[in-house]
């Protein structure tokens, strides 16, 4: 007896949907868009923000020239907005030598090879992420480069490729270095990180190609004991990523930091939550947008089904004629709403997808984020059952009116 | 043994807005083709409904095929509606968004009859609109949309035929047409026939006339 309600139900609710073709497709289209809307977001902040937690993983602290926190975090964490400046590495070694400091990774930056970022550091920098080599070797002298998975695509570099990089770090602009060629010695496998789109080589390589000293042919912080000699004088690095030794120097370890030296620390858990509250501004109110689409496409399913059930008075009571109890008639109008709901969800849902895959593709030149709408995030189920819960909700107050509906009335007045 | 299929017994109804009506006592036997012939307005619709258990009776009795529908639950009659009457209206023919054979079955699915296109396609052309199964309403002329109606009153087998001004609206040849079509297919499908109407053209064809009003 239920199936066959059902059954009967969804063969006068989808009859009824398929005869207003115009007035459904819309109903469903502005639901779409609402869900889309909500879903590309999702999508993008989300995969942001796991890149982001993925790329800030091991650093506990930044150290840098003084300025912005945040930018300081950009630029060495993230590499997404040019560095605070400089510091002397001679200042830094003193900071970084606390028994606090597990392990300090120099960054230099300033060059970059067609949009990609070529960073001045040590093999800890790519052990950082769980970085593995492809192909080739890591470097072992000045001028050597390895390149991420992301960049070498792009770039079509292979191993024992000459390349000069060129002043400046978000595109080439720059004069390049021509008398200082990069060799490619090894690509890197991907890694799902902020690795994948940069060229790696030693520090030593970024002194040279800016002539700040002579190279001696041997890297800073390479573990080894360099105090026997002090050529660090004029030679500086962007910035130090620092593992702590213990949780406890997140306490006192910043303030050293920012009391007794020209440097700032900053920390990138506090600066990304900085960050997400800044743009969360933008991101609500896009929600915000975005939910009073799916209100507007809720109250279209209500006021169609309104329409709808005056319209076909006649036919309720046919149905109530023929044998159909008054649930076959309320079910009728429900899946109606429903049917609009699902349908709108589906699309919306696609379309939010294709959203954010589009957005991905069309800005994969100046994002530092991969965002693609190949992913599933939990936060979607929430969306479609809002979306479907609206659906219903407009449908209640039809279907209530349809089951209060009196057929000998409407007999009657007919 | 002349077995009655309908009985009323002294039924007092009222609209909700209105005052009460009282329906004549009837007596219709299985088989029987019966006229209630009157003036608009005299309570012919509304006995109709009272027996199809639409109308809700305020005293009295209505007995149909043995049982006495102002006992029962709504849903007890919704089914014996769905399942041993057929109804045809003057106006309220059929389903605009559903084909002529979504409509014959949809009729046939709420009397809980399954898989009976044979029966939908001998129906359908015994009245002569087998070609117009998968036409809309709208498709339809004014002759063939009320011969989809006789067929859909006819797709569920039912025992009890109740027709309401089937030829009002139809002029003298349709009208005859329509009546002579509903007798045949009431015989055809051992059904009982109950036509109300105030069109006195009809009144020959029927042994059992009540007039009321």
């Amino acid at each position: 007896m239920v199936m066959k309600n059902f059954s009967i139900s969804i063969q006068v609710a989808f009859a009824y949907l398929r005869e207003k073709k115009l007035s459904t497709a819309l109903n469903v289209l502005l639901l779409a868009l609402g869900v889309g809307t909500i879903i590309a977001l999702l999508l993008i902040l989300s995969q942001a923000e796991d890149r982001m937690e993925r790329d800030a993983t091991g650093v506990d602290l930044v150290i840098g020239a003084k300025g912005s926190p945040l930018q300081l975090i950009l630029s060495s964490v993230f590499h997404v907005d040019i560095p605070t400046g400089n510091v002397p590495v001679s200042e830094a070694s003193l900071i970084i030598a606390e028994p606090v400091v597990k392990r300090a990774i120099p960054l230099a930056l300033g060059d970059s090879y067609r949009s990609f970022r070529i960073v001045g550091t040590n093999p800890s920098y790519i052990d950082l992420y769980n970085g593995k080599l492809a192909t080739g070797r890591l470097w072992d002298k000045p001028l050597e480069a390895v390149i991420g998975a992301d960049a070498a695509r792009e770039t079509k570099l292979a191993i024992g490729s000459k390349f000069a990089g060129a002043h400046g770090l978000n595109d080439s602009s720059g004069h390049a270095h021509d008398a200082h060629p990069y060799t490619v010695v090894a690509i890197l496998a991907p890694t799902g990180s902020v690795l994948d789109r940069l060229i790696l080589t030693s520090v030593a390589s970024v002194w040279k190609v800016h002539g700040l000293d002579e190279v001696d042919g041997h890297d800073e912080n390479d573990g080894t004991d360099h105090t026997g000699h002090d050529h660090s004088k004029t030679k500086e690095v962007t910035a130090y990523l620092i593992q702590y030794a213990t949780p406890l120097a997140a306490v006192s370890f910043p303030r050293l930091v920012n009391a007794s030296s020209s440097m700032q620390a900053a920390s990138p858990a506090m600066e990304s939550a900085r960050l997400f509250q800044l743009i969360g501004v933008g991101v609500a109110a896009l929600k915000g947008f975005a939910a009073v689409m799916m209100l507007c496409a809720a109250l279209g399913i209500f006021i169609g089904l309104m329409n709808a059930l005056d319209e076909r008075r006649a036919d309720l009571a046919l149905l109530r004629v023929l044998g159909a109890s008054r649930g076959v008639v309320v079910l009728v109008t429900l899946t109606q709403g429903l049917a609009l709901g699902l349908m709108g969800v589906i699309l919306g849902v696609v379309l939010g997808h294709l959203g954010a895959e589009w957005i991905g593709v069309t800005y994969a030149e100046s994002q530092r984020v991969a965002i693609g709408g190949g992913v599933w995030i939990s936060q979607e189920w929430w969306v479609i059952a809002v979306a479907l819960g609206l659906a219903v909700i407009a449908s209640l107050i039809p279907a209530y009116r349809a089951y209060r509906e009196a057929v000998v009335e409407l007999l009657a007045s007919r | 043994m002349n077995l009655n299929i309908i009985k009323l017994a002294e039924v007092v109804c009222q609209y909700q807005s209105g005052k009460p009506i009282t329906l004549p006592d009837l007596d219709i036997s299985v088989g029987q083709h019966t006229l209630l012939l009157g003036p608009s307005g005299c309570g012919k619709s509304t006995l109709l409904n009272v027996i199809a258990g639409l109308q809700t009776v305020t005293s009295g009795t209505v007995v149909v095929d043995q049982l006495n529908v102002v006992t029962l639950a709504a849903h007890a009659k919704d089914r014996i509606r769905g399942q041993k009457i057929g109804l045809i209206m003057q106006k309220l023919h059929l389903i605009s968004a559903l084909t002529v054979r979504a409509n014959l079955v949809l009729a046939m699915k709420l009397a809980g009859i399954e898989n009976a296109q044979q029966f939908i396609t001998d129906t359908a052309t015994t009245l002569n609109i087998a070609d117009k199964l998968d036409r809309f309403p709208r498709q339809l002329s004014q002759g063939e949309a009320q011969r989809v109606a006789i067929a859909r009153a006819l797709v569920n087998r039912p025992k009890l035929v109740l027709a309401d001004e089937p030829t009002s609206a139809l002029d003298d040849a349709n009208a005859e047409a329509a009546i002579q079509l509903l007798l045949a297919q009431a015989t055809l499908h051992n059904a009982t026939l109950v036509v109300a109407t105030h069109d006195a053209r009809i009144k020959s064809h029927f042994s059992h006339i009540v007039t009321l009003g």
